[in-house]
């Protein structure tokens, strides 16, 4: 593993080119990344379907619309976010620095986050996303919570040996960045409602050409929501996860550390081979 | 170098005929998004404007016929040509471009045509595709999704919809990154502990660079994340430069890079090497080799004071 060389080019990144770069990152991960996501969608995905089967009779969705079924949606899902990305973020996490990430690894990683992703995301999790209240709270101040619990693993509590605790290694990290962290949130909120609204009218109406049934095409259009939803939340994991490299970047230095630690590095081995890196007038490099 | 191994990025490099590397930040679908709306916005106004002048016009002389026909050529040419028009006029430039700061540029680098311009606009057509019609009270709207472009541009490392595909050109941002200048060291700490610093100290390469970026990038960090960060480095410093292991370590980084890069430079009177960009990655580190030690998550955990920066 060589640290200046990620597979990610890590530097300050507008908020447009985050989203640029997303686009490359699904291409050169693209199988990986499906895999990774349909572990952490697919279940909850059934979860969704099975809770809300009351809400998808046709005559209900006749006679009020699908205002009341896509809010219900929208709660569970915001809800079920962390969950559902976890693999796909600890994917990533080791694809920036290895170069096939075993998927053994990854599993681990995840068991080793559980606990404290249920008592996070999970449960405190579910007291702020009921009351939709908290939601620019949750996404602006715990933006990257996720991204602290599977990445960097702090301890659950603090100690004096074992580093600041998960609550307040978040709190620390986006401290004072409210502001910027709004205006991304505000710009992904509008991105990815468009991105939902096109593509479940893509799907929708590719289907009503198949499809003539009205029962059936009001069922499917409601699993067509689901689908464009969750499309648009995969997409969005990939620029979350590079907005949390690009917030530890701005606001620690983490590209200089990074080129610090691999000099550092360098250093430690030539001396292992009895090389020098401080090279004298005349000598070899 | 193996697609695989190439590092993921928005900058690429153009390689002219004459063998010069130009690096270019490419402008990809999100990027282009803004000044493409800015255009329509424009666009519309434009029309809006004309339609009324047009039509009070003559209105006024009684041929309102005219009006209706002249509005409609110009309605023609203003969705249709806009863009090639001003991106042909402007050098590659369109208002929505100019003013979010991006450009269209041939392939190699090279400034585009008035043919490149007028064709890459009139194929935006294709990329608008799937077009929904999308009803709003009694009427029914097109509107674009822009699916088949979005897809196109992300299959290209230069992020090229179809029309760029065809006329070979690209989108990229215009930006004016210099050579930042030798950053002063002010601190008398670090000036005393340059003067320990070994006379036959000569960093590599790489150790130039890593702390022309750290002293280039110090100023934006707490002095708690400076130790923190500099600790590093620091550490296989002190036993080759004979220096004891107590030293602040981002002055002793400070230090070495004011020998380094000034104390130096002044002796000899001349720079016999270019100086590292601060800030900038060239993406060519030198001679570079695997290091086995931290694992990817320890890289993560990296950050642990807890402090705010």
């Amino acid at each position: 593993m060589q640290l200046d060389r990620t597979r990610i080019v890590i530097r300050e990144r507008e908020f447009s080119d985050v989203l640029d770069l997303s686009l490359q990152v699904i291409r050169r991960y693209a199988g990986p990344l499906a895999i990774a996501l349909l572990v952490g969608i697919a279940p909850l995905f059934a979860l969704n379907c099975y809770l809300l089967s009351g809400l998808v009779d046709p005559h209900t969705l006749d006679s009020e619309g699908p205002w009341p079924f896509v809010w219900m949606v929208l709660i569970l899902v915001v809800w079920e976010i962390p969950l559902a990305t976890a693999p796909a973020t600890l994917f990533l996490g080791r694809a920036l620095f290895e170069n096939q990430p075993s998927v053994g690894k990854v599993a681990m990683d995840f068991l080793k986050s559980l606990p404290q992703l249920i008592i996070y995301q999970v449960l405190f999790r579910a007291l702020l996303v009921a009351p939709v209240l908290p939601w620019p709270w949750l996404f602006t101040q715990r933006a990257y919570l996720n991204e602290v619990i599977l990445l960097e693993r702090n301890p659950m509590f603090r100690g004096r040996k074992r580093g600041p605790s998960t609550g307040s290694r978040c709190q620390a990290l986006h401290w004072g960045w409210g502001g910027d962290l709004f205006a991304r949130w505000l710009g992904a909120i509008a991105m990815g409602a468009v991105m939902v609204g096109l593509s479940w009218s893509i799907l929708a109406k590719g289907n009503e050409a198949l499809v003539s049934e009205l029962e059936w095409q009001s069922l499917w259009e409601t699993r067509f929501f689901h689908l464009a939803l969750w499309g648009a939340i995969g997409f969005f994991t990939v620029v979350r996860f590079l907005s949390y490299l690009d917030l530890r970047i701005r606001r620690e230095g983490w590209e200089v550390e990074l080129i610090l630690r691999a000099e550092a590095a360098r250093l430690d081995r030539d001396a292992g081979l009895g090389q020098s890196a401080v090279r004298r007038p005349g000598g070899t490099p | 170098m193996d697609t695989q191994d190439r590092q993921l990025d928005t900058r690429i490099e153009v390689i002219t005929p004459e063998n010069i590397a130009f690096r270019y930040r490419v402008a990809g679908p999100f990027r282009r998004l803004p000044a493409f709306l800015i255009d329509v916005v424009i666009q519309l106004v434009a029309a809006i404007i004309i339609q009324l002048v047009l039509f009070f016009v003559f209105d006024f002389v009684g041929l309102l016929g005219i009006g209706i026909g002249l509005y409609l050529i110009f309605f023609f040419i203003l969705m249709w040509f806009y863009g090639g028009l001003f991106e042909a006029l402007w050098n590659g430039q369109t208002p929505g471009k100019r003013i979010m700061g991006i450009r269209v540029l041939s392939i190699d680098g090279k400034a585009i045509d008035a043919i490149q311009a007028t064709l890459r606009n009139v194929l935006r057509i294709a990329d608008f595709q799937p077009v929904l019609p999308v009803p709003i009270g009694p009427f029914i709207f097109p509107v674009p999704c822009c699916l088949l472009g979005l897809v196109t541009a992300s299959f290209n490392d230069r992020f090229q919809r179809l029309g760029d595909l065809a006329c070979g050109t690209m989108v990229v941002v215009e930006s004016r990154p210099g050579l930042r200048d030798v950053m002063r060291i002010d601190d008398r700490e670090a000036l005393r502990l340059a003067d320990q610093i070994p006379a036959y100290f000569v960093p590599s390469r790489t150790l130039a660079r890593a702390l022309a970026t750290y002293v280039g990038r110090r100023w934006a960090f707490s002095p708690g994340r400076r130790q923190h960060i500099a600790s590093h480095l620091a550490g296989p410093l002190y036993d080759r430069l004979g220096l004891p292991p107590n030293t602040d370590p981002d002055q002793l980084l400070c230090a070495v890079y004011y020998r380094t890069f000034i104390a130096d430079r002044q002796e000899e009177g001349t720079a016999e090497t270019a100086l590292p960009a601060v800030g900038r990655q060239s993406g060519v580190w030198g001679n570079t080799f695997d290091v086995a030690e931290p694992t990817a998550m320890d890289i993560f955990t990296s950050v642990n004071t807890g402090r705010r920066v």
